[in-house]
């Protein structure tokens, strides 16, 4: 993911590792694909409220949580896995609708920006209060089965040393100063990726002690990755 | 989880009431304090085996603490203090412990509370002076990839003299979250509370909500299973981050891989990495073939057969037995003053497992023993871990010995009152408890097993170098967002 939309980071001459190999599953997504009567059952049961019907049915992904109840609770099963896209430039790409359906993500950060970032890239992960899930998998991707070392990207122990921050949690009011300070202290041009359903919208704690609805209200983004967590292949993918 | 005996006691009383249970052999599992009008209810949950005992008593704004009799209460009466507004008399140490901010009013009012005028409470300085004493402050933001905390260490030289935990950065307000009506995506809720720990947290809620619906034979085996597929998983990341830790590389590198391959295991069979989504009131989601039976099985083997090539590891090489070995003593005697539980306790031989003490779902008719250390240190932890996954493994593979066909969900109807959920989780005893109204969340209370162990860290620590710090902290292996929740 990482790699494909801050393409040409790493040297093009590196072995190239597609997905399949990194033994990925994509990440499946709720979405209608029979006849919707509109009675409901979905939005009630929606812990997130991600599923809305004003506009015809409609899913907010960056609010799911893939929790899957809307699927069990569909009286006429019209609601169905069908694969997510791997990342979202802005906010409302991550929107789908029946006449806006699930598509693979396209598009790259600013080129001004990855060119002045360089050929390897340094990451500070950023905890603003999630529930440690995103945290294991970001762990996850340094182990020997995914090992993003070996396409240039570290995670790195101070933010003065950092190319982008990876921000997990819905920020919370606690941890919003300490966050702030953290991306004031990252060195410019940086990157801003919001990981998980917390980061992009608050998710579940969205009306909890939190500073407003997802990090973007306090720091600009430049890469949504929706899931919840989301599995490690997806950041340091290259193809 | 039905509550055994249910008293109520004067305020003033409450804490020799409390006191004199305690010598009795109760443990004060959790004390939270809730709105009642007018006033409020300080609640507290203990127990003794398997019987578990529910303590109300009305205050209004003050009563004498427990703490100046019991010290294991004082970070409940912190909590209590901040998030409720009640103020514990002679208490002797109220800075806060996840909430930091005060305001007109409290976080866990009933009715409106505005955080807008609230002021930040700074952080104090640790009460350590003399010549050559310096204080390191470290986080929240930490050089590794965990959540966020603050510690302050008071050193002379190498040596610490002091630390002081300061938490609350990950506090999300899910107990204020969790109230209303009594709804089965609480669990989603719950399930997120502390994200490797989602099947033990969903499961306490269920029970919650279950009331004494009697679940399916099959979905009770199946959710043993899943709790030890989540047991293994936390214990391995442990072991593996301690070899990370103390720079043994290969075997860090292994442990991970084995650790990998159990994710992606639970994957293929239930469809989360993490196993979130799998337990749901009344059952389990997802039934398992006989296909997911078999790989669940050559799962399980190569994950307890990576227990125990990377136990050899640590054991084969001196330095890193050095390393661990006499590091980050906890002794018996803190264990119990602090009320620590889960495999903290067990490796300062202090033996409790809610499996086997208050049994839910299928623990009851299946066998284990509880893996037990006596010298409380790192070394001692990370040996009760090695050998819980060998039980773990042991569990699953009973469960799935003779499963029978068979329901995986039944139809529940959640009881109003008190009720607790009890969990072993792979931290240690996990409680839920709810005060349900009129089908109604009233108050719901999440004590993590992190929240008691958490403090003490601070007594383990103890004359240990400061480099020592984050092996000791790895060990211990405590949530940051279930302390805050």
């Amino acid at each position: 993911m990482i790699r494909k939309s801050l393409s040409n980071l790493v040297s093009s001459k590196r072995p190239a590792e597609s997905l399949e190999k990194m033994g990925s599953r994509p990440l499946m997504m709720p979405f209608i694909s029979g006849e919707c009567d509109s009675c409901g059952e979905c939005v009630g049961i929606c812990p997130t409220r991600a599923i809305s019907l004003s506009d015809g049915w409609t899913i907010d992904l960056g609010k799911c949580i893939f929790c899957m109840d809307c699927i069990d609770s569909c009286p006429g099963s019209s609601i169905s896995k069908v694969p997510a896209p791997l990342y979202a430039l802005i906010r409302e790409d991550l929107i789908f609708s029946g006449s806006k359906p699930p598509k693979e993500s396209e598009g790259t950060v600013d080129a001004d920006k990855v060119k002045a970032l360089g050929s390897s890239m340094a990451i500070r992960e950023l905890d603003t209060g999630s529930c440690n899930a995103c945290e294991v998998e970001v762990n996850c991707m340094s182990n020997p089965y995914y090992d993003m070392g070996r396409f240039g990207i570290k995670i790195v122990a101070s933010p003065r040393h950092a190319d982008m921050l990876l921000v997990t949690g819905p920020m919370t009011n606690n941890m919003s100063r300490a966050a702030l300070e953290t991306f004031d202290a990252t060195p410019s041009p940086k990157a801003v990726v919001a990981m998980g359903t917390c980061a992009i919208s608050g998710g579940i704690f969205a009306e909890g002690d939190v500073l407003g609805k997802g990090i973007k209200d306090t720091m600009a983004v430049d890469l949504f990755i929706p899931g919840c967590p989301p599995p490690p292949e997806r950041f340091c993918w290259r193809y | 989880m039905i509550i055994t005996d249910s008293t109520s006691c004067d305020p003033v009383l409450l804490a020799q009431y409390v006191k004199t249970h305690y010598d009795e052999g109760w443990k004060i599992m959790s004390m939270f304090a809730s709105e009642s009008s007018p006033g409020a209810t300080v609640n507290v949950v203990l127990r003794r085996g398997g019987e578990v005992m529910w303590i109300t008593s009305d205050v209004t704004d003050s009563y004498p603490a427990v703490t100046a009799q019991i010290p294991a209460a004082s970070v409940f009466e912190r909590v209590i203090y901040e998030m409720n507004d009640i103020n514990p008399e002679g208490h002797g140490n109220l800075i806060p412990a996840i909430y930091w901010r005060k305001g007109d009013g409290h976080p866990l009012q009933k009715g409106p509370y505005s955080i807008g005028d609230e002021i930040r409470i700074p952080i104090p300085n640790n009460p350590i002076r003399g010549t050559g004493v310096f204080e390191i402050p470290v986080g929240p933001v930490h050089a590794g990839v965990i959540e966020p905390g603050h510690f302050r260490f008071s050193a002379a030289g190498e040596p610490i003299l002091h630390l002081s935990i300061h938490l609350g950065y990950a506090h999300k307000g899910i107990e204020k979250l969790m109230e209303g009506p009594v709804s089965r995506n609480r669990i989603n809720l719950a399930e997120r509370i502390s994200g490797d720990n989602a099947v033990a947290h969903a499961l306490a809620c269920a029970h919650i909500m279950e009331g004494d619906a009697e679940i399916p034979e099959r979905a009770r085996r199946i959710r043993v299973i899943l709790s030890e597929m989540e047991r293994i998983h936390n214990h391995l990341d442990v072991i593996a981050g301690l070899c990370t830790d103390t720079a043994l590389s290969v075997a860090a590198s292994y442990g991970s891989e084995v650790r990998e391959e159990l994710l992606r295991a639970n994957r293929e069979i239930f469809g989360s990495r993490l196993l979130t989504g799998n337990i749901i009131p009344g059952g389990v989601r997802k039934d398992l073939t006989g296909e997911d039976l078999s790989k669940l099985e050559s799962a399980v083997m190569r994950a307890g057969f990576g227990a125990k090539k990377l136990e050899s590891y640590i054991r084969k090489t001196p330095s890193e037995v050095d390393r661990l070995e006499t590091t980050g003593v906890l002794s018996k005697e803190s264990a119990l003053n602090y009320g620590t539980v889960g495999v903290i306790a067990r490796a300062s031989g202090v033996i409790s497992d809610i499996r086997s003490e208050v049994p839910y779902d299928a623990y009851g008719d299946l066998s284990f023993n509880i893996a037990c250390r006596k010298k409380g240190d790192v070394m001692a932890r990370a040996a009760v871990r090695s050998d819980e996954i060998t039980e773990s493994v042991s569990l699953i593979l009973q469960c799935m010995k003779d499963m029978r066909e068979g329901e995986i969900r039944t139809d529940f109807e959640t009881p109003d009152g008190f009720s607790c959920g009890i969990v072993e989780s792979p931290r240690g005893e996990l409680v839920h408890s709810a005060d349900i109204r009129d089908g109604e969340i009233w108050r719901y209370n999440i004590r993590d097993p992190s929240f008691v162990n958490w403090p003490a860290m601070e007594t383990a620590v103890m004359n240990n170098i400061v480099p020592d710090f984050p092996l000791i902290n790895k060990s211990f292996g405590l949530s940051y967002s279930g302390n805050d929740v």
